[in-house]
C-alpha cells in the first residue's frame, strides 16, 4: 500500500535526481526525463544519436546518481557472448583438483551501458535478450538471477552503417524506450563548452539507492488508470498495425509490422511514472500521446513506400496519434 | 460526484441533453407529420392534411423525454468526460472510476481532482450540438412543412391522381356494328368503350321490303340474337356484329299492303276479304313506305301464290297428318305433341 510518505519520497527523489543529472548533462531535457522515467518504470533504454552528443556521459551520470554498480560494455564485432555474460573457467581447488568455476561477466551489474550495441554480431547481441527481459543469465545450463534493479542503457550511432549489425526486432522490442539524442542547441553548446573547459570531471552525486528506486517503482505502479485511458493506450498500440481492427490510415499506408503487446505494457508503466512526476495521480490521454513516440518508434517496421517517401517512424507515429486522438469513439 | 460543484456541471450538461432530445424529438415529429400528410393526401382526406401538422408537437412531446432518458441524460462518465475536456487531464474520469476506493492513492487522486476542478468554471462547458443534427432538423422541418402545405393547397389529392392514372390504364375495346343486306343501324355503329363498361343502345332497322333476320356473330342460343335492339354490356374485348337483313319477296301491291299491316292484323286466322284486300292498299298508301319498318315478318303470314296464306296451308297439312295417323289405332297424346311441335316450328 502506498502511503503519504511514499508519495512525498517519490517527489523528493525525482527532484534530486533531475538536479544531479543536470549538473553533468547540459540540455537534453527530454532524453534525461525519458531515461529516468524508463529507469523508474523498470525498462531498458536505447539511446540513438551521433557521436559526441553526450549519450555515454548521460548513462554514466545516471549510474553515479543512483548509486548502483555500473558496467560498461563496448560492443565490437569480435565481442563474444561469454564476454558479456561470463563463463565457466577451470580453477584448482585447495586439494589441487580442477573444477569449473563461473566467472561473471560485466552483465552482472545493475546498470549496463551497452555502448555502440549495433557493432556487435547478432549472436553477441542476443546474449542480452534473456538478461533484458527475464533479468536472468543462463550459462552452461545454469540460470543466474541478476541484481535488481537491472537496466540496460544502450547507445547506437545512426549514421555509421559499415560494420554494424542492425538490432533484431526481438531485441528492439525489449527496450522500453528508444530515445533520439539530438544535437545541443547553441546555448546548450556554449554551456557544455564552458563547463568542460573548467573540468571534465563528473560532479553528480549519489542521491538515490537501488532500494529507493525500487520503492519509487512500486509507488508509481499504484497510480490508477481509468478504463477509458487504458483502452486508449491499447488502441494506440493496435493502431500501428496495418491490419488490426482499429488500424489507422497512416499504418495501412506506411507500416509493414506494428507494435507488439510489450508496447502497450510499456505505455501504461511509463505513463504512470510520468503522471506521478508531473504531480498527478492519474494517467491522462496526453501522457499516452506523449509517450507514444519513444515507446513505438523502434517497434514499428516501415514498408517500402515509407522508405521511398522518406517518411520516418516519428512521422508515422505523429499521424497515428493525431488520427486516434481526434476520433471520439476511441476515447469512450 | 454529488457535490454542489458537480450539480452545476450536471445542470449544464443536462440542459445540453434536453436540447439534443428536443432536436431529435422534433425530427421525429416533423417526419411523422410528413408521413401523415402524405397518407391523408393519398387517401384524399384534404381536411386531415392540415390537421397532420398537429402531429408534430404531439409526437415531439412524446419522443423528447424518451430520447433524453435513453440517450442524452448525463451519467457519471459522460459528466466526467465533459469536465475533463476543460483541461483536467482525465482526473474526474479516474475519480469517478475510483468511487468507493478508500486507498491512500485513491484519496490523493480525489484530492488532486477536486483541487483541479476548483480552477475551472462550469460556464466553460459549452453546449455542444452536432452540426449534422441541426442540419437534419432544418431539412426535415422544411420538407415536412412545405410538402404538407403543397398537399393541402393542391388542386387534386393523391387519391384523385391515382384514380386518373388508373383510368388511363384501363384497356379500351371497339364495338362495330356492320350491315348485311339493306337496312341501317340506328345509334352509334362504331363505339369505343373501356373494359367492363357498356356500349350505347342501337337498333337494326331494315329498309323497305327488307326484314331484320339476326345478328350474325351471335350463337343461335344467344340472348338477343334476333332482337334488333341491343346494348353491349360488360365489354371484355373487341366486338364486331353484323345485322343480317333479308329481302321480303315481291308481292302484289294489295298483299304487300296487307303484310305491311302485320302488327295490326292477325293474318293467320282468316283470309283477308276482297273488300279488305281492296281497302288495305289504300291504308298502305296512307302509312307510306315506313309501314314495315321496325319489325320482322312472321313466316306463317306469308302469302305464297297470291291467294293462299302460308300459315293456313301448314295448319291444313298438320290437320291431315294428324287425321291420317289417328284413323287406325288412334294417336297417342305424345305423338300429337310431336306433330304439333313440328308444324309449329315450320310455321315459325
Amino acid at each position: 500500500m502506498v502511503t503519504e510518505k511514499d508519495i512525498e519520497q517519490f517527489s523528493e527523489q525525482c527532484k534530486k535526481i533531475f538536479e544531479q543529472v543536470s549538473r553533468d548533462v547540459i540540455g537534453q531535457k527530454e532524453v534525461v526525463e525519458g531515461t529516468i522515467i524508463a529507469m523508474i518504470a523498470g525498462g531498458n533504454v536505447l539511446l540513438e544519436g551521433v557521436p559526441g552528443v553526450g549519450k555515454t556521459r548521460l548513462v554514466r551520470t545516471l549510474g553515479r546518481v543512483f548509486d548502483l554498480p555500473f558496467s560498461r560494455i563496448q560492443f565490437t564485432p569480435d565481442l563474444m557472448p561469454a564476454d558479456v555474460t561470463g563463463t565457466n573457467i577451470i580453477v584448482k581447488d585447495e586439494t589441487g583438483n580442477s573444477t569449473f568455476s563461473f566467472q561473471p561477466g560485466p552483465i552482472f551489474s545493475n546498470i549496463i551501458l551497452a555502448d555502440e550495441i549495433n557493432r556487435a554480431t547478432p549472436k553477441t547481441q542476443s546474449a542480452l535478450l534473456e538478461a533484458m527481459q527475464e533479468h536472468t543469465v543462463t550459462v552452461m545450463g545454469t540460470s543466474r538471477k541478476l541484481n535488481e534493479p537491472f537496466f540496460v542503457l544502450a547507445t547506437q550511432n545512426p549514421i555509421e552503417q559499415d560494420g554494424t549489425y542492425p538490432l533484431p526486432e526481438a531485441q528492439m522490442d525489449r527496450f522500453m524506450f528508444k530515445l533520439l539524442v539530438p544535437n545541443p542547441s547553441l546555448d546548450e553548446l556554449m554551456a557544455i563548452v564552458t563547463m568542460t573547459q573548467k573540468t571534465m570531471e563528473e560532479v553528480a552525486e549519489c542521491v538515490c539507492s537501488g532500494e529507493d528506486l525500487l520503492k519509487m517503482r512500486e509507488t508509481a505502479n499504484q497510480i490508477p488508470v481509468a478504463d477509458e485511458v487504458l483502452r486508449y493506450a491499447m488502441i494506440m498500440t493496435s493502431a500501428t498495425h496495418p491490419n488490426s481492427e482499429c488500424s489507422t490510415e497512416a499504418a495501412k499506408k506506411y507500416v509493414r509490422v506494428g507494435a507488439s503487446p510489450r508496447a502497450g505494457q510499456a505505455l501504461i508503466s511509463a505513463a504512470k511514472v510520468m503522471a506521478l512526476i508531473k504531480g498527478r495521480f492519474n494517467v491522462s490521454f496526453s501522457d499516452i500521446n506523449e509517450l507514444a513516440y519513444p515507446v513505438l518508434r523502434h517497434r514499428i517496421k516501415l514498408n517500402f513506400e515509407a522508405i521511398a517517401e522518406r517518411v520516418t517512424a516519428d512521422d508515422v507515429i505523429g499521424m497515428i496519434v493525431e488520427e486516434v486522438s481526434k476520433n471520439p469513439k476511441y476515447k469512450k | 460526484m454529488s457535490g454542489k460543484i458537480f450539480k452545476e456541471y450536471y445542470a449544464r450538461v443536462a440542459k445540453e441533453g434536453v436540447l439534443k432530445a428536443v432536436f431529435c424529438g422534433l425530427i421525429v415529429g416533423f417526419s411523422v407529420t410528413l408521413l401523415a400528410a402524405t397518407t391523408f393526401w393519398l387517401l384524399g382526406e384534404r381536411m386531415w392534411i392540415w390537421l397532420s401538422l398537429l402531429f408534430c408537437p404531439i409526437v415531439a412531446g412524446i419522443t423528447t423525454p424518451i430520447f433524453y432518458q435513453t440517450k442524452f441524460k448525463p451519467n457519471t462518465k459522460k459528466l466526467a468526460r465533459r469536465i475533463d475536456e476543460l483541461g483536467l487531464e482525465e482526473r474526474i474520469l479516474t475519480m469517478a472510476q475510483l468511487q468507493g476506493d478508500e486507498s491512500y492513492i485513491a484519496m490523493k487522486q480525489r484530492e488532486d481532482a477536486m483541487k483541479a476542478i476548483q480552477r475551472v468554471n462550469p460556464k466553460l462547458v459549452k453546449f455542444a450540438i452536432s452540426v449534422p443534427l441541426v442540419i437534419a432538423l432544418g431539412v426535415v422541418a422544411t420538407v415536412s412543412t412545405s410538402v404538407t402545405t403543397v398537399f393541402a393547397l393542391g388542386e387534386k389529392t393523391g387519391k384523385e391522381y391515382i384514380e386518373e392514372a388508373k383510368a388511363a390504364n384501363i384497356p379500351e375495346y371497339e364495338i362495330t356494328y356492320e350491315i348485311d343486306g339493306e337496312g341501317e343501324i340506328v345509334g352509334e355503329p362504331f363505339q369505343i368503350v373501356k373494359e367492363g363498361e357498356s356500349g350505347t343502345p342501337i337498333e337494326a332497322v331494315p329498309a323497305p321490303n327488307w326484314a331484320f333476320d339476326c345478328w350474325l356473330e351471335l350463337e343461335a342460343d344467344d340472348e338477343g340474337k334476333v332482337d334488333p335492339c341491343r346494348t353491349e354490356t360488360e365489354v371484355k374485348g373487341h366486338i364486331v356484329l353484323t345485322a343480317v337483313f333479308i329481302e321480303i319477296p315481291d308481292l302484289p301491291e294489295e298483299e304487300q299492303s296487307s303484310n305491311q299491316q302485320g302488327d295490326e292484323v292477325d293474318a293467320s286466322k282468316k283470309k283477308p276479304s276482297s273488300e279488305e284486300e281492296q281497302s288495305q292498299p289504300g291504308q298502305s298508301n296512307q302509312t307510306g313506305e315506313g309501314g314495315g319498318a321496325g319489325g320482322s315478318i312472321i313466316p306463317s303470314d306469308l302469302i305464297i301464290d297470291g291467294e293462299t296464306v302460308y300459315g293456313d296451308e301448314i295448319d291444313a297439312t298438320q290437320g291431315e297428318a294428324e287425321g291420317d295417323l289417328s284413323q287406325d289405332d288412334g294417336m297417342s297424346d305424345e305423338v300429337g305433341d310431336i306433330i304439333g311441335d313440328y308444324y309449329g316450328s315450320i310455321q315459325n
